[in-house]
């Protein structure tokens, strides 16, 4: 067997492609990001994205594979993203990789996305460690989970509408501030006072999230208010925002009794939450782990550091594009 | 030619898959009946390899279909072509669609062919296809299209899909019916000959899609 994984990753907007050993060393990573293509859309425009992963995916994995000079003979596999995301996006990652298994020989293995994240948190070094709980927060997904060990993973809530990464973008839309929203936010809150006081939605209810209503709450606040100061709308968004992910990450220590805290996704990358999530570790002596964010945000490393978790389990799924697949699916 | 190639065409969202050495048809997936309905692109090219004693590295040239016509589907089919070619290190020749089923219907009907496919709403993709070209190739409204369709409805024939939200009865001539919407392996095969002895060929292709074509009309 190869040493080496291939990880293809098309889920949304970014064209990634990563060769990761056994241990979760990255050989060599690439990510073409299609910001540009989109931001005139003020959001992911699927047709231009499936477009945009076509054109990119044969160069980035010649130029990947040159890069860490890994011929196909070394592969022991090659994982892809097979959900979920975007219907278009995913059918180029599968049917390349097909393809590239069928000509080289070399074992196909469609991953489930959000494993990915999970898994994430152990490349380039070992980090997780069980029983878990992990904070998936990004423009694409919110999601408490919890690991009890390697193999299982149970889902504890997700989101019903927007994911904290698409209201921190619509909120900084209402604001004026551009994408992608998040710095931009968490810049102005770190001088502004949370005055106002938004809701938190949910924040009583079990694991599930909301969000779409803070947003409308955001937007009504400044349609309505004619001296609204931006640094004070930002501190008081964040703070909303914090204090209801901060409040279930809480519950679900004290629910599970974890050993590690995992925090992952872009939005991971918010000092705020980063330094409230801190809190809450220090308080019930919980060691919080945060990968550096080019781990967290969507990458190639993080599928093809999952799918070694498939190969040594002998996960094998079909490489259909599953655009809703959840996490308790392989 | 005399190598082994791989021949793809998805765009009408059925799938069909051949493989030829040279000018000879070793397999047709449109005649296996264990492949119709699939839409795994993989398990079409392995049984057509299989059927056909021929192997992956076999092959010399992959054409595939880049439509106009189903852009998902068209997608798939034209990322795993070149995939493979790219593995292979072999040409990848996309073929418009409209050039397959110009092509067969032309070959059937002995006359110029009309190609007409929907686009995205009001369009619809249009081309003429006469004397083993495809003479005219854009994309029209609804209204444009109809004009196009009567001005050549008694010389020519029509091949691709259409149909137009109008009261047939209070038509003074109904709308003509397409007479094929896929090319058979036979004539994708004879339209790739003809490709491949152009030249130019390339290592990646592209679907079709309105915006690489532009509104000329
Ligand atoms: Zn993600």
């Amino acid at each position: 067997m190869g040493n080496f994984v291939l990880g293809i990753e098309t889920s949304c907007d970014d064209t990634s492609i990563a060769l990761v050993d056994r241990r979760g060393n990255v050989e060599a990573i690439e990510t073409v990001s299609q910001y540009a293509i989109h931001s005139e859309f003020g959001g992911v425009y699927p047709e231009l994205a499936s477009r945009a992963h076509l054109e990119a995916i044969l160069p980035i994995i010649e130029s990947v594979m040159a890069k860490a000079k890994i011929t196909p003979l070394e592969l022991a596999g090659i994982g892809v993203t097979r959900g979920p995301g975007l219907m278009g996006s995913l059918l180029v990652g599968l049917s390349t990789a097909q393809a590239l298994g069928m000509a080289w020989s070399v074992p196909v293995y469609g991953v489930n996305h959000l494993r990915g994240h999970i898994c994430s948190v152990d490349l380039e070094v070992k980090r997780l460690d069980y029983p878990a709980i992990v904070l998936l927060i990004s423009g694409g997904h919110t999601l408490l989970a919890h690991m009890t060990n390697k193999e299982t993973y149970e889902l504890m809530g997700t989101t019903r509408d927007d994911s904290v990464g698409e209201c921190y973008d619509k909120v900084a839309r209402t604001l004026g501030l551009g994408m992608p929203g998040g710095p931009a936010i968490d810049r102005l809150a770190a001088t502004g006072e949370p005055k106002i006081k938004f809701p938190r939605p949910m924040i009583k209810s079990g694991y599930e999230f909301s969000f779409s209503g803070l947003k409308s709450s955001v937007s009504r606040h400044v349609e309505t208010h004619k001296d609204w100061d931006v640094n004070d709308v930002a501190a008081s968004f964040v703070e909303a925002c914090v204090d209801v992910l901060s409040s279930k990450v809480l519950n679900a220590i004290l629910d599970k009794k974890p050993k590690i805290l995992a925090v992952v996704g872009g939005v991971a990358a918010s000092p705020q939450m980063r330094a409230r999530m801190q809190g809450i570790c220090d308080e019930t002596s919980v060691t919080l782990c945060l990968p550096p964010i080019k781990w967290s945000t969507d990458n190639a490393g993080m599928i093809a550091m999952a799918a070694w978790d498939y190969i040594d389990k002998g996960i094998v799924t079909d490489l259909e594009p599953s655009p809703n697949l959840r996490l308790d699916q392989a | 030619m005399n190598m082994v190639s791989l021949l793809l065409q998805n765009s009408s969202g059925v799938m069909s898959v051949g493989v030829a050495h040279g000018e000879k048809l070793l397999f047709d997936s449109m005649s296996d009946i264990n492949l119709a309905g699939s839409r795994n692109v993989e398990l079409y090219v392995k049984a057509a390899l299989l059927n056909s004693d021929k192997a992956v590295a076999d092959l010399g040239c992959i054409f595939v279909d880049i439509g106009p016509g189903g852009l998902g589907a068209t997608r798939t089919t034209v990322a795993f072509a070149n995939a493979l070619g790219f593995a292979k290190k072999i040409p990848v020749i996309g073929i418009n669609a409209f050039e397959l089923i110009g092509y067969h219907v032309g070959h059937l009907e002995q006359k110029p062919v009309v190609c007409i496919r929907p686009a995205a709403r009001p369009n619809h993709y249009l081309g003429l296809y006469e004397g083993q070209n495809l003479t005219d190739f854009s994309y029209a409204d609804t209204q444009d299209v109809q004009v196009f369709i009567r001005r050549h409805q008694n010389t020519a024939a029509f091949a691709g899909k259409f149909s137009f939200r109008t009261d047939e009865s209070e038509l003074e001539e109904p709308w003509p019916l397409p007479i094929a919407n896929v090319a058979s392996m036979a004539s994708f095969l004879q339209v790739a000959l003809k490709k491949y002895q152009l030249g130019n060929w390339t290592m990646r292709v592209f679907p079709v899609t309105e915006s690489s074509i532009g509104n000329v009309r």
